[in-house]
């Protein structure tokens, strides 16, 4: 207000000057002069009256976001097309409770890093967040403790070890979102009986060498391959050279040199191209290699899944996937609890797996050509195991993971090889170094 | 000048220094301070890389793999600007079939190129066809994964060391080769005495251009071998920060690379300079 003023009095004193100059006007020019200043004025007031709101909005914009009290901002690792799928069940939440969910998609690293640096700061945005069942250890510190009657209500949904990896400390900290196994994939026409136990994939490896494979690069999947092995030896990963874990080890660095050349270098996706070109007869994966295999009109023609091969000490596979939680900063954490029940409710759950194919751990009701496609995960489902919830996995699994690749595909053996793990272990807090299940 | 002229002149100075201080010193001297950082000031990154076998063979393959695809690089390069600017007329397909791997998309062509050495791709279909048994030319940790990438690496970027030779070849004066010609000279020795001295300065610009692109190699070998069936030193970087979320090692391993890339170029640029001072290439020292 005082800018208008200011600005009218400035025009008024300019006209008044104008009036008492040198030259004085006529009276009809006198009054034409009046009606300009008059009109410049009021253009300067609508002028500076823009400006003013302009930068109003501009202060406004420029502030923190205003969320309005009943809403709730979820981070999850959704690719796009499950975001769409996703946001159809958000909206049924929003229409029951109310409460508006904006939901933001990022990579499984990127929501761990927000999470910490929300945490840090002491004061963040998200309500809810979806992590990765590898780093749940290094996440626990910043996220809240979840009420215990969640687990109680819900376990039926999920097996004992998916919401075991949950509670660290005798506390629920995380509930399962999605989760997902391995499962043996093998090219039938090739492999008419795939082997069921070591000693037949010891058979198959020498009588076809080369056709079997594992995901064997450097910091990705070789140890979601290796772990079932020395699992199924009844060893573990936090007691790397225990008796038992060496003969899991031993076992698979007696198939090395059977095992396809690439080996080394396979990922997820490098693998289940070289299956889908019929380079590998039989490797190792998650269930969206049988979707991909479908896809391509392989599956269930020439490939399928069965499950991995037993031990001495029975089966084991691999558990993966996404947890949620409500990190400490979460500013709405009442709102985040209530979706967390409403998602972990059956008929959600089943939604996730019909709408979005994911393979989550309810009875799921498939058709036939599904039954015969996931055969292999279902048989194995009461087998999955999870990996160890230590502070740091990606550290633990670091060191796993060159010492592999030392074992596997450079002929060291593995007393030496896994020194670096062993010295790490040890390093450990006593309270760390649980059983994995 | 006047203080409308100079305020401009510093304006135009101090708006490109401060977005190359925001985009390259300042993330350059953050990366440095980041591979010291382990726990506070230490070494401690640096000693695991150094300790690391897989350091040892991407820091071998990173000093073979370029200078053989250099040598490969430039003999071919040599061959086609002499092709293509020699008198006799070269068809479009031709030419074509010199530059096209470049004008190829970088991801198309590695595909390709990786679709044709794939166990099952098209070389080892051809081979089988015609009656011999494939080839591993993939296979990692081999001589010949290594032999491949070499030759895909040549092939895709071949047109960059034409098009400067060419460019070199064509201010070279056509009354040198005449005066050549009645002397008595042949192919052969007017291109040593005539085509190659004058071509240097060309010869060294491609020879940095090029050296100091081959020294960062980095998506032909994650494409065709993965990263660790033919490690560099960016690939193996490139792994430690992205896979192993191991930044400050990762950015130890990426100084070692920065390290190696300025002690090479510069030694390029002092051999140029000293080429330079004794006049070679120049009409002096022909004259001379």
């Amino acid at each position: 207000m005082t800018h208008f003023r200011l600005a009218s009095e400035r025009v008024k004193a300019k006209c008044s000057a104008e009036r008492d100059g040198p030259g004085r006007p006529s009276p009809g020019r006198r009054s034409s002069a009046r009606a300009t200043a008059r009109s410049r004025s009021r253009g300067l007031c609508a002028a500076l009256t823009r400006l003013s709101l302009a930068l109003g909005l501009c202060v406004v914009g420029c502030g923190a976001p205003q969320v309005p009290r009943s809403s709730l901002t979820v981070a999850m690792a959704l690719f796009p097309g499950e975001a769409i799928v996703y946001r159809k069940i958000l909206a049924d939440f929003e229409s029951v409770s109310g409460t508006r969910v904006q939901l933001v998609t990022e990579t499984y690293g990127d929501i761990l890093h927000l999470l910490q640096a929300e945490s840090g700061a002491g004061r963040g945005r998200f309500d809810l967040v979806e992590l990765d069942i590898a780093t749940l250890g290094q996440a626990r510190d910043d996220v809240r403790e979840l009420e215990p009657s969640l687990l109680a209500t819900e376990r039926k949904l999920f097996p004992a070890a998916a919401w075991r990896v949950g509670v660290i400390a005798n506390q629920l900290y995380f509930v399962p979102h999605r989760i997902m196994w391995q499962a043996m994939i093998y090219n039938r026409l090739r492999v008419p009986h795939p082997p069921a136990d070591w000693e037949e994939l010891a058979r198959f490896v020498r009588a076809h060498p080369g056709k079997l494979a594992i995901k064997g690069a450097l910091y990705e999947g070789v140890l979601c391959d290796v772990a079932p092995f020395v699992w199924e030896a009844g060893g573990s990963v936090l007691q790397p050279t225990s008796t038992d874990t060496l003969t899991g080890l031993d076992f698979l660095a007696g198939l090395a040199p059977g095992l396809n050349p690439r080996s080394a270098v396979f990922r997820e996706m490098s693998v289940l191209e070289a299956q889908a070109r019929g380079e590998v007869w039989i490797h190792f994966n998650w269930p969206f290699a049988m979707t991909y295999l479908h896809d391509k009109g392989l599956a269930p023609l020439v490939d399928l899944s069965a499950p991995i091969p037993a031990g001495p000490k029975g089966r084991a596979t691999v558990l993966g996937g996404g947890y949620l939680a409500i990190p400490r900063s979460a500013p709405h954490p009442d709102s985040a609890q209530l979706f967390l029940r409403f998602l972990l409710t059956s008929d959600v759950q089943q939604r996730l797996v019909s709408e979005l194919g994911w393979q989550n751990a309810l009875p799921i009701k498939r058709d036939a050509q599904a039954a015969l496609l996931y055969g292999g995960f279902s048989a194995m489902r009461p087998y999955m195991r999870a990996r160890p919830t230590v502070p740091d996995y990606q550290a633990l699994s670091n060191r796993w993971q060159r010492a592999l690749a030392a074992i596997l595909f450079a002929d060291t053996p593995a007393v030496v090889a896994l020194k670096p793990v062993t010295a790490w272990v040890e390093g450990l807090p006593y309270e760390s170094v649980r059983p994995a299940s | 000048m006047n203080q409308f002229g100079r305020l401009l002149k510093l304006v135009f100075l101090c708006v490109p220094l401060a977005y190359l201080a925001s985009q390259f010193a300042l993330p350059l001297v953050s990366g440095i301070v980041m591979s010291f950082a382990a726990g506070g000031f230490s070494l401690a990154n640096y000693g695991f890389v150094l300790h690391d076998p897989l350091f040892w063979r991407a820091w071998a393959n990173n000093l073979i793999l370029p200078a053989l695809s250099l040598c490969l690089e430039f003999v071919l390069g040599l061959l086609f600007a002499l092709l293509l600017s020699s008198a006799r007329r070269v068809s479009i397909v031709t030419e074509i079939s010199i530059l096209l791997p470049f004008l190829i998309p970088e991801i198309v062509f590695l595909s390709i190129a990786r679709y044709i050495l794939l166990p099952r791709g098209y070389l080892n279909g051809a081979l089988f066809s015609a009656g011999f048994g494939g080839a591993g030319w993939l296979n990692p940790g081999s001589g010949l994964a290594l032999a491949s990438v070499i030759v895909v690496d040549a092939w895709h970027v071949t047109p960059v060391v034409t098009l400067v030779l060419l460019g070199g070849l064509q201010t070279i004066p056509a009354e040198l080769y005449e005066a050549a010609h009645l002397d008595g000279a042949g192919a052969v020795a007017r291109l040593r005495h005539v085509t190659l001295p004058f071509l240097k300065p060309a010869l060294f610009a491609a020879l940095l251009l090029r050296g100091v692109d081959a020294l960062r190699i980095f998506s032909t070998v994650l494409v065709l071998t993965g990263a660790e069936g033919t490690p560099v030193l960016s690939t193996y970087a490139y792994q430690l920060w992205s896979d192993a979320l191991e930044p400050r090692v990762a950015m130890a391993a990426s100084v070692m690379l920065a390290l190696l890339i300025t002690l090479l170029s510069l030694a390029v640029l002092v051999l140029r300079r000293r080429a330079g001072a004794r006049g070679e290439g120049s009409w002096e020292y022909l004259a001379a």
